[in-house]
C-alpha cells in the first residue's frame, strides 16, 4: 500500500517544475523591468528582487499548490527557492539595466 | 551618531562614496546601440535553438527484429502469469504453440558478434552521442564569439549606459574597454558590458519564448524495453528457460466446474 504514494512520474514531476520555471520567469522580467522605471538604483534594486522572487514563491505556494507543495514537488523548499534563484536573479539583472538604461 | 548611521546608509543604497559624476549621454544611443545589440542577441538565441533541434540527433528506435523477439518472452511470461483465465483447451493450444516457438527460436536475433561484447568506443549510438554534443557545443560557441566580436568591433570606445548598481573597481578594465578615461565610476560602462548582461541574463527569457508549457512531452521519455542489453540475460536463454517452464506448467483454469460453483453461489 505505501509503495502506491511513492510512484511519480518523471513527465509530471518535469511538467511541474517547467510550469514553475515559467512563472518565476516571467515574474522576475517584470519585476526587472519594473525596477527600471522606477530607477531603483543598487541596494533597493536588489531588495525588489529578493522579496518578489519570494513573494512570488509564496504565492505559488499559496494559490497554484494550494498549500501542498510536497504534492507536487519532490524536495519543496529546494525546488522552488533554491534551484533557480541564480537564474532569475541574473534575469533580473538584465531587464532591470536594460529598462533602467531606457528610462534614465 | 544619527548622522552617521545616515551616512553608511546611504554609502550602501548609493553604492559609493562621493557623488557619480553624472554624464550626459546622446539618447540616439539607446536607439541605435542598446536596442540592436538586445534584439541581435535574442533572435540568435532563438536560431540557435532551432538550430539546436534540427541537427539534434533522430529518436533512437528499436530495430524491429529485437521487438518481436522480446514481446514473445513477454507473452510467454504473461502466459504463464495469468494462464488460469484461460479454458485448458485454450491454455494448451497458446502453450503448445509458444513452446514450438521459443525452443525453436524462431524469432530470436540473429547476432553476427560471436559472442563477443561489443567495444563500448565502436558502438555507434555512442559515437553519435558524442557527434551531436560536440555540434550543440559548437551551436552554442559559434555565435558567441561572433556576436561578441561584433559588438566589440562596432560599438567599441563610448559608454553606451549607466548600470543601476555599483561594481567594484576591478571590472573596470573589462566593462569600461575603449573608454580612455582613468577615473570614471565604473558605473558607467560600454557596450560589451550589455553583451555580458544580456548573456547571462537572457535564459529566462528564451524561455518564455520558446516554451510551451501546456503540453508535457508524453513520448520523449518512454523507451520501449529491451531484452539482451549488457548485464541482462541472453534473449536465447530466457526464450530455453521460458519453454521448459511452459511444457512443466500445470493450468488450473478458473472456468472449471464454475456453473457448480455460480449454481452454489446464488441458490
Amino acid at each position: 500500500m505505501s509503495s502506491i504514494d511513492e510512484i511519480t512520474s518523471s513527465d509530471y514531476v518535469l511538467g511541474n517544475k517547467k510550469s514553475l520555471l515559467w512563472v518565476q520567469d516571467s515574474t522576475a522580467l517584470v519585476f526587472g523591468i519594473g525596477a527600471g522605471i522606477l530607477q531603483l538604483e543598487s541596494f533597493k534594486g536588489f531588495a525588489m528582487f529578493v522579496v518578489g522572487y519570494l513573494s512570488v514563491a509564496l504565492l505559488y505556494i499559496i494559490w497554484i499548490c494550494r498549500l501542498q507543495p510536497a504534492k507536487y514537488y519532490q524536495s519543496p523548499i529546494n525546488d522552488i527557492f533554491i534551484e533557480s534563484f541564480v537564474r532569475e536573479l541574473t534575469g533580473y539583472v538584465m531587464a532591470w539595466t536594460f529598462s533602467y538604461a531606457l528610462v534614465g | 551618531m544619527a548622522l552617521s548611521v545616515w551616512s553608511v546608509w546611504s554609502l550602501i543604497t548609493a553604492g559609493s562614496a562621493g557623488a557619480v559624476a553624472e554624464l550626459t549621454l546622446d539618447p540616439k544611443l539607446k536607439y541605435w546601440v542598446l536596442l540592436p545589440i538586445s534584439i541581435v542577441m535574442v533572435l540568435t538565441g532563438i536560431l540557435r535553438q532551432y538550430i539546436m533541434d534540427l541537427i539534434a540527433p533522430n529518436t533512437k528506435g528499436v530495430p524491429r527484429v529485437k521487438l518481436t523477439e522480446s514481446q514473445w518472452i513477454y507473452k510467454a511470461q504473461a502466459l504463464l502469469a495469468n494462464g488460469s483465465n484461460l479454458s485448458a483447451e485454450a491454455f494448451q493450444l497458446r502453450k503448445e504453440h509458444l513452446i514450438e516457438v521459443l525452443a525453436g527460436g524462431k524469432y530470436l536475433v540473429k547476432l553476427n558478434t560471436d559472442g563477443q561484447a561489443p567495444s563500448p568506443l565502436s558502438d555507434p549510438n555512442l559515437s553519435e552521442n558524442m557527434f551531436s554534443m560536440a555540434k550543440g557545443n559548437l551551436a552554442n560557441f559559434i555565435p558567441q564569439t561572433i556576436i561578441m566580436w561584433w559588438v566589440n568591433h562596432f560599438f567599441a570606445g563610448f559608454v553606451l549606459m549607466k548600470l543601476p548598481f555599483p561594481l567594484t573597481p576591478r571590472f573596470k578594465e573589462m566593462l569600461q574597454s575603449g573608454v580612455m578615461t582613468a577615473d570614471l565610476d565604473v558605473r558607467w560602462v560600454s557596450s560589451i558590458s550589455w553583451y555580458f548582461i544580456s548573456v547571462l541574463g537572457l535564459n529566462p527569457v528564451y524561455n518564455l519564448l520558446l516554451s510551451d508549457t501546456e503540453s508535457i512531452d508524453i513520448n520523449a521519455a518512454q523507451q520501449p524495453p529491451t531484452m539482451g542489453g549488457p548485464g541482462e540475460p541472453q534473449p536465447e536463454a530466457v526464450m530455453k528457460g521460458l519453454a521448459n517452464d511452459l511444457t512443466i506448467a500445470e493450468n488450473e483454469s478458473c472456468f472449471d466446474d464454475i456453473e457448480q460453483r455460480v449454481l452454489e453461489k446464488y441458490s
